[in-house]
């Protein structure tokens, strides 16, 4: 619901005619004014009521006055607290300080309105019998009942509309924050499948079979088609059991055994009480592969990848580990980050991009409650250890 | 005359595949096969002058030395030995990617071959 609380900054504070509301040229103007809409001709109709139930006639001066100025000052009070609802607390706060502070503002607002409609009615001459009628007339129990009324009945229409306003943006704040995580999410899958691996993993189908050797093709084929399987499923559920990540895993590396070759070792230790616990989709793969491409690949000789896991207590520590790039000449001298939850970007290489995005998840799932450590191993190499909660699957 | 020809990659598949479609080839004989841009180097600074290497079959991303500093350490050996009898062979690049195909002709290319490598004309 539209408001006229979005007024922009550059537009009159209060717009009483409308021919100055026309004169905005900003495209919002329409549901800027809506507001105003609402609030102007309903005072001028009531205005007019006023100055013909009591002249007569609506071209009696006096009458047109009054029904003006009566109705005029809560049009205004209504435009004023409508521009400035936006930096106001809810005003339909029921707090026993709120209900006192409308107290002391409407009383304020009434006696003044009627001290108000007193003062300029001397000199027209409102009222059949003078000042002294008017007085009373005026001052009244009724007529300060009535005034407060109206006060409440605007303060009534503000909160519900600010209430309202405030409801919309916040869902449509948490939409976006949904947009984001999703985004996340795509990007953690697009990084799992990397396109240089499945070209790459293409051109050895294709050599296989031309080479004639069909039983190794139809392996690779068969661990390329579990690993798509579980990259392009629709619904990816956001954690799996680590028994689960570690089959995807290996998958990729007997792949990555046919083009590695003699260059490659793997090894797998997994403490069987951790494989249950639950890790984040795709969170081991993306830095797998990291370390086969900059720790194994660039190597002339053969290279180590050590992935372990294991339980502690409440917690699951995950560690990927590399034998590096054999020389190592651009490890050493490195600067070592190990605080929680840090990451070391390795220079001229992707790592740091990969484990942003791992560090990035994490925080999505745990918050503050997890550590990550990517730091070069003193025995060369680089190392990624990850420490969750332990979660077990839901049985 | 048979063409003698180097292979030189770090897969050893992509070798092997290569070996296959150059061994269908009764015209081209393959006298090694290479798995860094080192080998390389030293396969041709070692070999006697007899054997003559026509065209090298290089992989530009490769560990260690990759092509293109193993063709800049050619260069240099030879200047610094100032023996111009020995030459650098003709140089087919031969790489998965083809971001790299300007520079391999500014280097010393003769062609350039993405992976998978049709079968050779």
């Amino acid at each position: 619901m539209d408001s006229l609380t979005t007024t922009p900054a550059d537009l009159p504070q209060i717009a009483l005619s409308n021919r100055e509301t026309r004169r905005s040229p900003t495209p919002q103007a329409p549901r800027v004014f809506n507001g105003y809409f609402v609030i102007i001709p309903l005072a001028t109709a009531l205005a007019l009521l006023t100055a013909l139930e009591c002249g007569g006639s609506i071209m009696h001066p006096a009458s047109l006055v009054y029904g003006a100025v009566l109705w005029g000052w809560w049009a205004i009070f209504a435009c004023v607290l409508g521009r400035l609802a936006p930096h106001l607390p809810l005003v339909s706060n029921l707090s026993v300080r709120g209900v006192l502070t409308h107290l002391a503002i409407g009383s304020a607002l009434a006696l003044s309105h009627l001290y108000f409609l007193w003062a300029i009615g001397f000199p027209l001459g409102w009222g059949p019998e003078g000042s002294k009628f008017m007085w009373g007339y005026l001052f009244n129990i009724n007529r300060f009942g009535i005034e407060f009324l109206i006060y409440g009945f605007i303060i009534g229409i503000t909160g519900v509309l600010q209430y309202q306003l405030r409801a919309q943006r916040e869902s449509m704040r948490s939409l976006e924050l949904e947009r984001q995580l999703s985004t996340a999410h795509l990007r953690a899958l697009q990084a799992q499948l990397e396109p240089h691996f499945l070209f790459n993993t293409l051109n050895a189908i294709t050599t296989l079979v031309e080479l004639g050797r069909q039983q190794q093709a139809v392996e690779i084929l068969s661990h390329l088609n579990a690993i798509l399987k579980s990259t392009l499923k629709r619904s990816t559920p956001e954690k799996v059991p680590l028994a689960q990540e570690l089959e995807m895993i290996d998958n990729y590396l007997a792949i990555e055994q046919v083009r590695f070759a003699d260059r490659l070792r793997v090894e797998i230790k997994v403490d069987p009480g951790a494989l249950d616990g639950l890790v984040p989709c795709f969170l081991l793969q993306p830095i797998v592969e990291n370390a086969i491409r900059h720790g194994i690949a660039p190597s002339i000789n053969e290279g180590v990848v050590v992935a372990s896991a294991r339980r502690e207590g409440s917690t699951l520590h995950l560690r990927v580990r590399d034998t590096g790039s054999g020389a190592g000449g651009s490890d050493t001298g490195m600067p070592t980050d190990t605080d929680s939850a840090s990451i070391l970007v390795r220079p001229h290489d992707g790592h740091g991009i990969g484990l942003q995005n791992t560090r990035e998840r994490l925080v999505h799932f745990y918050q503050e409650d997890f550590q990550m450590r990517a730091e070069p191993h003193s025995e060369g190499g680089f190392e990624v250890a990850i420490s969750i909660p332990y979660e077990p699957v839901a049985r | 005359m048979k063409i003698r020809a180097l292979i030189a990659d770090d897969e050893p598949l992509a070798r092997e595949r290569l070996r296959f479609q150059l061994g269908s080839d009764p015209d081209v004989e393959i006298v090694g096969e290479c798995r860094n841009g080192d080998e390389v180097v030293s396969f041709l600074r070692v070999r006697p002058d007899s054997m003559h290497v026509d065209v090298l079959f290089l992989d530009i991303q490769m560990p260690g030395r990759g092509g293109f500093e193993a063709i800049e350490q050619m260069r240099r050996a030879l200047q610094s030995e100032q023996n111009n009898a020995k030459q650098i062979p003709i140089v087919v690049f031969v790489t998965a990617h083809d971001q790299y195909a300007i520079r391999a002709f500014e280097v010393h290319a003769l062609d350039y071959l993405t992976k998978p490598v049709e079968p050779v004309r």
